[in-house]
């Protein structure tokens, strides 16, 4: 690509990055021997100077014990809010994790696992004919761990798909074996576009391998659509929860797909199972061209059919299966930090934001002015999620800045004077900072500067030698909280900051 | 303190290291440094294991002690670099022509001071917010924003487009 001139600065980072990546790299290996040694040694010396005696390394012990989520496949479950009430989805199915995420996820959110396991459980209660064909691979397994729903180790998983060969024997079939057997499909969404909704924009329509207007990629990854569908008529049923629950069908040769969608209310994602009658290529088969392009052998289907698309439209309608609350964070702000109910209703506190600390504290208006100012320790610092009264939601940061003794009055003087304009430069407008004084009483002073520059609505306050910022943000957008509501709200957050700065509470 | 199930410890370093290692080298420049600085990492991770695991919070943790370990060798190399010596060095040949677009953009993120570079990283390599941005540099969203602008601005600058032409006739 030689369009470099033309493309944003953006574009180009991220065109000149992908073409990067496409190079070849030395060849490398971790070397997984050595790091476990220096692992080991590093926590034997922490040990050491960290002392304590037995009572205390066993205090630790069943500290982490009770907070780890369940964990799957080789150590054992604890309580906590991250354990599966079942694990039948581990045990009778083989799973696969789609994500926005770099690579696949080994951690699972407790709510898809429990939905997952239940259906699993209701289909086959005796776990008589549910099985896994993974565990019949002879491969090792992999390893899930459930977690909170919430937690940030699953934000980027975007559906979860469990696949279960339907077995009369409750044998795992060998590979080849031309038993009459079927599979289900069960997969979870987060959003209701990853379930393939509209993609032709024709809602509860079924068409080609599109049953009620869904195209369930993952689904159809691992149980094989009809060749040449002719779905039944959708049907379609509205739950009080706001849930609606389609099924629909379809014959392929003497077999019969059937498939059953619970789509949650508000784009939240949902629920889907997708059931075949015969033994395919994709379960126990075999890759063999020639069988993928035929409708199913009559000896491959089985008789009776244990499942039809109402028995399914059913078994998703359970309340167990409906639509997950999104937890809010856990917590209102660290100690002498904001809470939540001081920036809004529906302000979220990230606990994970306050792991880190401000190292150093930057004046940025574009000149050339002293831009990195040393702090005598580490200050803390917190990330907020709110909505403005103005209806725009906002990132609030709070971050706290502990200076040098007897450098406070002048460091803040400092920033309110380069809060006051400033020198353009890579189109970022310095020159259009303005600062605004806040009433008296807000610590030992305070102002709010609208960086236009920096795209943050900053608020600023001191108490002695410590700076206690307010950063407001919009993505990479430039807040706009010029409304007498948004103005009022700046100053009533910046008087509770500064109150709980005070109380220390 | 109990250390990780090897298993599941092997498992994340396997699936982890070479995107870690892309990291580390476009942070430092140097394919040795970076894969030195992948392995301290990941002994630090098995060193604080259970808390880590505690925390859900792994690639997070190895995010923010890889820029930890990058931090501290620069100062180490500052300190080293510092030392008397008697005898001028030799002056050193500038180097081959970068072969590769990759050279040409770890030769631009080079001559940017480290948080410009660090944050271009995070922000467009990682594919991180500006909000997570800032908390692994503990700094405040409006400084990732501005350091943002300032990076790419300098790097379109330093990147000379002809040579980048000329890693692609290459190609």
């Amino acid at each position: 690509m030689n369009s470099g001139a033309r493309m944003n600065d953006q574009d180009w980072m991220h065109d000149i990055l992908a073409r990067s990546s496409r190079e070849p790299e030395p060849a490398w290996s971790p070397d997984k021997a050595t790091i476990a040694a220096g692992g080991r040694r590093r926590r034997r010396l922490r040990a050491v100077s960290v002392g304590g005696g037995a009572v205390g390394a066993l205090a630790v012990t069943a500290a982490v014990v009770i907070g780890l989520g369940g964990i799957v496949g080789g150590a054992s479950a604890g309580p906590g809010p991250g354990t599966p009430k079942s694990t039948s989805v581990f045990d009778y199915a083989a799973i696969s994790v789609s994500g926005s995420g770099k690579g696949p996820s080994n951690v699972l959110p407790v709510s898809a696992v429990d939905k997952m396991s239940g259906l699993i459980d209701v289909l086959d209660p005796a776990h008589e004919h549910l099985r896994s064909m993974a565990s019949g691979s002879g491969y090792p397994l992999p390893r899930y761990r459930t977690v909170a729903d919430g937690s940030s180790s699953v934000k980027d998983v975007t559906t979860i798909t469990a696949t279960s060969v339907y077995t009369t024997d409750g044998k795992v079939p060998a590979a080849g074996s031309k038993a009459p057997n079927g599979s289900v499909s069960i997969m979870v969404a987060a959003t209701s576009d990853q379930l393939g909704r509209n993609v032709y924009n024709e809602p509860d329509v079924s068409r080609d391998n599109i049953p009620c207007g869904y195209a369930l990629p993952d689904a159809f990854q691992s149980t094989p659509p009809a060749h040449t569908p002719h779905w039944s008529k959708c049907t379609s049923t509205q739950l009080p929860d706001g849930s609606k629950v389609d099924s629909s069908s379809t014959p392929d040769g003497d077999g019969t797909v059937s498939a059953a969608i619970r789509e949650y209310p508000n784009n939240g994602g949902g629920i889907a199972v997708v059931w075949t009658d015969y033994a395919s290529w994709k379960t126990t088969l075999g890759a063999d061209v020639a069988l993928m392009d035929r409708t199913p052998d009559p000896s491959a289907v089985l008789k009776p059919n244990p499942f039809d698309e109402q028995e399914l439209a059913v078994v998703l309608s359970d309340p167990s299966l409906g639509p997950t609350s999104k937890p809010k964070a856990a917590g209102g702000g660290p100690k002498q930090f904001l809470k939540t109910i001081d920036l809004g209703a529906d302000a979220t506190y990230d606990p994970a934001s306050s792991s880190g600390g401000t190292g150093d504290l930057p004046m940025d208006n574009g000149c050339d002015y002293k831009d990195i100012n040393p702090l005598a320790k580490q200050g803390r610092m917190a990330t907020y999620t709110v909505t403005a009264p103005g209806a725009k939601k906002v990132v609030v940061s709070e971050l706290e800045y502990p200076l040098p003794a007897g450098t406070g009055p002048s460091t803040l003087a400092t920033a309110r004077s380069q809060a006051k304009g400033g020198c353009d430069q890579h189109g970022s407008l310095y020159s259009k900072d303005t600062a605004k004084d806040l009433p008296k009483g807000i610590g030992d002073e305070a102002f709010v500067e609208t960086g236009v520059g920096t795209g943050a609505v900053t608020t600023w306050m001191r108490f002695g030698d410590t700076i206690l910022r307010i950063d407001v943000t919009q993505g990479q957008a430039m807040p706009d909280l010029s409304a007498p509501a948004d103005q009022a709200w700046l100053v009533e957050v910046a008087m509770a900051a500064a109150a709980h700065w005070t109380a220390k509470d | 303190m109990r250390g990780p199930d090897e298993a599941e410890f092997d498992e994340l370093v396997a699936g982890r290291a070479h995107a870690l290692r892309r990291t580390a080298y476009l942070l430092c420049g140097d394919w040795h440094q970076a894969e030195d600085l992948v392995q301290v990492t990941f002994m630090k991770l098995h060193a604080s294991w259970q808390r880590v695991r505690r925390q859900e919070a792994f690639d997070a943790y190895l995010r923010k002690t890889l820029l930890r370990a990058c931090i501290d060798e620069k100062r180490r190399a500052r300190w080293r670099r510092e030392a008397p010596t008697a005898v001028l060095p030799e002056v050193v040949a500038s180097g081959p022509e970068p072969d590769g677009v990759r050279d040409v953009l770890v030769g631009g993120l080079r001559q940017l001071p480290p948080r410009q570079r660090a944050t271009l990283v995070l922000r467009y390599f990682e594919d991180l917010s500006v909000e997570e941005t800032a908390r692994l540099l503990g700094c405040s969203p409006g400084t990732v924003k501005s350091q943002t602008s300032k990076g790419l601005t300098s790097l379109r600058a330093i990147v000379d487009p002809a040579l980048l032409a000329r890693t692609e006739e290459l190609a």
